[in-house]
């Protein structure tokens, strides 16, 4: 859906059910279409449980897809068998969210980032060990850092092992799972820094997931906002900051704290009522219905699909669709 | 905010040459880039960690101590006296402990010191061997079942649960029945019974450390269903297998004991300390000593166990880490 | 503009930490986390405590309802007056008394802080009933119910039978004010209350506590590591850092006149929506020092570009800042010092 010729990744129409007891279904991912230029940073942005989570997962095969495409690189890489799927984790690698249970405690921190080469048999013993010392002082720990084990580190630090790990493979692409959600505004932007450095020094390709806006633009070149299983609004970072068009983008917007108080206080804010609700057996029409102060007779009856209103913005709401 | 930053080009000198160089208290210094990064503590891995939190718990060391006396006297203690543990002496029968015979004769004129020690090593044996035996079951059974999950582990759970409805003593008699009563025979009812708790155990651990994000790190990165289980599940289940190791011998020594004492157990002249209570208590009203001297090894036994377990699960728990 | 809502003037102090000191003894040595913190609480305001973790924001207030496990905690010395009395020397059954009833806490995650096994009316009145001894239960319920309406729970008399697992996220924190609130105390202390929830509900539960304060007068004590979250509803911030306090102010004293570097390096590594993406934003470089060996001078010049000699060799003095209200722990307020722009300057009204 996103013009120029070189995309990286290109998914059209995903979908990831989960089938639980009772035949229940949960939509957890439900058509959802995009694509990311190589190099480039998408930034994907929802409430939590709205299927974001899941759908990096599943754009890596940590889930498998129920329905839909996923191409990375001009390859077709909706179902891999085992082998393709070593070769795939060679190429695309993950950072988790929280920076204490995705380390392994019983390894130091050098065994961690050098495992990844280890599985794919880059390099010797030798090497490996100090490659995995370079990358170390790549994301801005030293040395001696390299025997200690996770549960000595901050925060902020084993989230930098954790980006360590996953780039020591040579990755092209990084699903990045809210990696700074867990830790401290201050540390934020750091971890934030060191992502948008690195993107430029290895050429990467980054998912960047995150539950609210404010650090989402700092690193994305493109965002977009996913609100139960679905994708209601993607554009560029800029443009989806000065003119969010989706109210549920709007109401996001305006729930970020600003750190100023004459500002904050004068502002107007959309509070949205209530919380999202679960994807499971969800009614027709459109999903934001019940939170939405425009909610019209035509949410109830049919679920809106994106729509281009600028070039290169679109939006999935009726009040665009006239 | 562009004087603020000039300030870092001075950060690349020592930060003690820095403080030498400037005269006056108010001189500008700046940042010190080493020590904002620095661990001070010292590394501390995880075996030494629950050591030191091992060696900080009295009853926990002395509860040791105990332990490995009773190995050392049951390995040296038969050979300290002269006499054979099977010989039967009709001319010195039920002599109470004396200078000569340490721990006095049993109805046969046998040395019950001598005895006490082999029926140590019996003892230990049995527990020893029926406790590995179980935990490598369980481990297989139940670490197959956790992992592979679906199925498999349906199908495996509800044959445990069959198996553990057979009541214990019936399963030993059955066992006694085809093999014959021994020692064998004794360890092989132990394992084939105790396996069932260590598989649900083992089952449980690989349920809840599969959905830790460093498992699914690993597999992230490409690691195969080996490497996942030796590098990560076991070095991750250690700990708990530990202790439930050592709740386990006490288990099968005691149970030996209950079966030797109903006269199930191990035969004579072969003898272990179940063996020994059950012959001291035909004739306890005269000669009490030939109870109360297994009686007594058997309970300290059974306690240093317990509570040097209960230590070590204290010094391996990874919650108590800090 | 806003209305602040506190005339400091007359203002009556309710809760006042004195030079706190407490010290976390773990076998590699004592972990000095809280190292002479002096706070003062007044009556009906909402005071933001802001710091990274770690800066023993928590622990100096989980030391005034004494929540912390002795050992390893250690109260080292100092004094945390309520009332006129020391809370540090008083006995469990004060401390019973006034938990609960005159001082109670809001924790970070609603979804531990709930006993999954009780209903939530049943949990709400329970503190009630310790600390009324003659309330009946009918009473009881018609207090908690009063109080769900209060913080927003719809059908609060239909919703009081249900379990904590039947409320969301949001709704399990409306849950948690409630219990904390039933009671009226003097002082709600709320310990990130927000963190472990999404954005749109922060927003919820942060306008919640400023309507509550409106409601019932409390002083409301708010632990944060997000300055922004602060900035439309706190009357008076204290900024801690490493185990001390290095600035205390009023709102906008802090906002548009702070005088401490690492307010102002908090203040920047906040992301401001106007700017253009993929900038690189500001931050704070490295991580506080580690309490097991506190620096000798101030703990903060190893990050700090505005580090001078004295700042590794002495610690730094309480200067006062202008008002009364505002005051900060930094030698570049001595006289002596080099005189440094501030970099969050604005003046007076817009």
């Amino acid at each position: 859906m996103e013009h120029s010729n070189d995309k990286y990744i290109e998914v059209t129409d995903l979908k990831k059910h989960f089938y639980l007891k009772q035949k229940k279904i949960l939509k957890a991912v439900d058509g959802v279409s995009f694509s990311i230029k190589r190099g480039q940073t998408l930034g994907l942005v929802g409430e939590s449980g709205c299927g974001k989570t899941t759908l990096g997962r599943t754009l890596i095969h940590i889930y498998e897809p129920t329905a839909g495409k996923i191409m990375m690189d001009g390859k077709d890489i909706t179902k891999v068998n085992s082998k393709e799927y070593k070769q795939l984790t060679s190429k695309a690698q993950m950072i988790f969210q929280d920076p204490y249970a995705s380390l392994d405690t019983h390894m130091t921190t050098l065994e961690i980032i050098a495992e990844g080469m280890a599985i794919h048999n880059m390099y010797s013993a030798k090497e490996r060990k100090e490659r995995a010392e370079a990358y170390l002082s790549m994301v801005g720990l030293n040395k001696e850092h390299g025997s200690r084990f996770p549960h000595e580190f901050s925060g902020g630090q084993r989230q930098r092992i954790g980006i360590a790990r996953a780039l020591a493979i040579e990755p092209e692409f990084v699903v990045c799972d809210e990696p700074i959600s867990a830790l401290d505004v201050s540390v934020q932007a750091q971890i934030v820094n060191l992502l948008i450095r690195l993107q430029n020094e290895l050429h990467l390709t980054f998912l960047f997931i995150a539950h609210d806006l404010s650090m989402v633009k700092h690193i994305s070149d493109y965002v977009a906002v996913m609100y139960l299983g679905a994708i209601v609004e993607i554009t560029s970072s800029e443009e989806l900051y000065s003119h969010p068009e989706h109210p549920y983008t709007q109401s996001l917007l305006s729930a970020i704290p600003i750190p100023d108080p004459r500002v904050s206080a004068s502002r107007k804010r959309i509070l949205l009522q209530g919380e999202i609700p679960t994807p499971i057996n969800t009614p027709p029409g459109c999903k934001f219905k019940n939170r939405c102060q425009h909610c019209m007779k035509r949410c109830d009856a049919e679920e809106p699909k994106l729509k281009e209103i600028a070039p290169g913005h679109f939006v999935a709401c009726h009040l665009f669709n006239s | 905010m562009d004087e603020y930053s000039n300030f870092s080009s001075a950060a690349e000198m020592p930060i003690e040459e820095r403080l030498k160089a400037a005269k006056g208290r108010f001189d500008h210094i700046g940042v010190d880039s080493k020590a904002s990064e620095g661990i001070t503590r010292p590394t501390i891995g995880y075996w030494k960690d629950a050591w030191i939190r091992l060696r900080k718990n009295k009853i926990a060391l002395i509860s040791l101590a105990v332990i490995v006396l009773y190995v050392i006297m049951a390995l040296f203690g038969g050979a300290m006296v002269e006499f054979d543990y099977k010989a039967n002496d009709l001319f010195n029968v039920n002599q109470p402990p004396n200078s000569v015979h340490w721990f006095g004769t049993d109805t046969l004129g046998r040395d019950l010191w001598a005895r006490t020690w082999q029926g140590a090593r019996v003892s230990l044996l049995i527990g020893l061997v029926s406790a590995v035996m179980q935990l490598t079951l369980g481990i297989i059974v139940g670490g197959l079942a956790g992992y592979l999950g679906g199925t498999f582990d349906l199908i495996v759970m509800r044959i445990t649960e069959i198996l553990d409805s057979i009541p214990f003593l019936i399963m030993v008699i059955l066992i006694m029945m085809v093999f014959g009563s021994g020692i064998v025979p004794l360890i092989l009812a132990f394992a084939i019974t105790g396996w069932i708790s260590m598989a649900r155990l083992v089952r449980g651990q690989v349920y809840q450390l599969k959905s830790q994000e460093f498992m699914m790190a690993a597999r992230s990165m490409g690691a195969s269903t080996s490497r996942m289980i030796f590098k990560h599940l076991i070095p991750n289940m250690a700990g708990v297998m530990i202790v439930t190791l050592t709740m386990k011998v006490p288990q099968a020594i005691f149970s030996e004991a209950f079966l030797s004492y109903i006269g199930l157990g191990v035969q004579p002249p072969q003898t272990s300390w179940g063996q020994l209570a059950n012959q001291g208590s035909q004739v306890m009203s005269v000669y009490p000593y030939q109870l109360l001297i297994p009686a007594f090894f058997i309970s300290t036994m059974m306690l240093a166990m317990q509570l040097f377990g209960d230590g070590l699960r204290d010094a391996l728990d990874p919650k108590l880490r800090k | 503009m806003q209305l602040r809502t506190i005339d400091y003037s007359k203002a009556k102090e309710i809760l006042k930490i004195e030079d706190l000191r407490v010290s976390f003894n773990t076998y590699v040595g004592e972990v000095k986390a809280i190292r002479g913190v002096d706070i003062t609480l007044y009556e009906g305001e909402i005071l933001a405590v802001v710091g990274e973790s770690g800066c023993g924001k928590s622990v100096s207030f989980q030391s005034v309802i004494k929540l912390l496990d002795s050992p390893p905690a250690e109260y080292k010395g100092g004094k945390i007056l309520y009332q006129g009395k020391n809370l540090l020397e008083a006995s469990k059954k004060e401390m019973q008394d006034i938990r609960g009833s005159e001082i109670s806490m809001i924790m970070q995650d609603p979804m531990t802080a709930l006993d999954p096994t009780m209903q939530i009316g049943n949990q709400i009145s329970e503190g009630l009933r310790r600390h009324n001894k003659g309330m009946s239960k009918a009473e009881a319920e018609e207090r908690v119910v009063k109080m769900l309406e209060l913080v927003g729970i719809p059908d609060p008399d239909k919703r009081l039978k249900q379990y904590p697992h039947e409320f969301s996220g949001g709704m399990r924190q409306r849950v948690c004010a409630a219990m904390a609130l039933v009671s009226s105390p003097k002082i709600l202390i709320a310990d990130e209350p927000t963190t472990a929830l999404d954005v749109t509900i922060q927003a919820q539960i942060m306008d919640l506590l400023h309507d509550l304060r409106k409601k019932l007068n409390t002083a409301i004590v708010l632990i944060t590591h997000d300055l922004g979250v602060v900035a439309d509803m706190a009357d008076r911030i204290v900024v801690m850092y490493a185990g001390k306090v290095v600035e205390t102010g009023q709102v906008e004293e802090i906002f548009y006149d702070s005088w401490h570097p690492y307010t102002w390096g908090l203040m920047r590594s906040m992301p401001k929506l106007n700017e253009t993406s993929k900038v690189e934003l500001a931050t704070i470089n490295g991580m506080p020092p580690d309490l097991f060996m506190p620096p000798q001078g101030c703990a903060f010049a190893p990050r700090c570009e505005y580090a001078m000699k004295v700042c590794y060799e002495e610690q730094p003095p309480v200067f006062p800042c202008g008002s009364d209200s505002h005051c900060s722990a930094c030698w570049l307020m001595d006289p002596d010092a080099p005189k440094v722009k501030q970099p969050f300057k604005k003046d007076g009204e817009e």
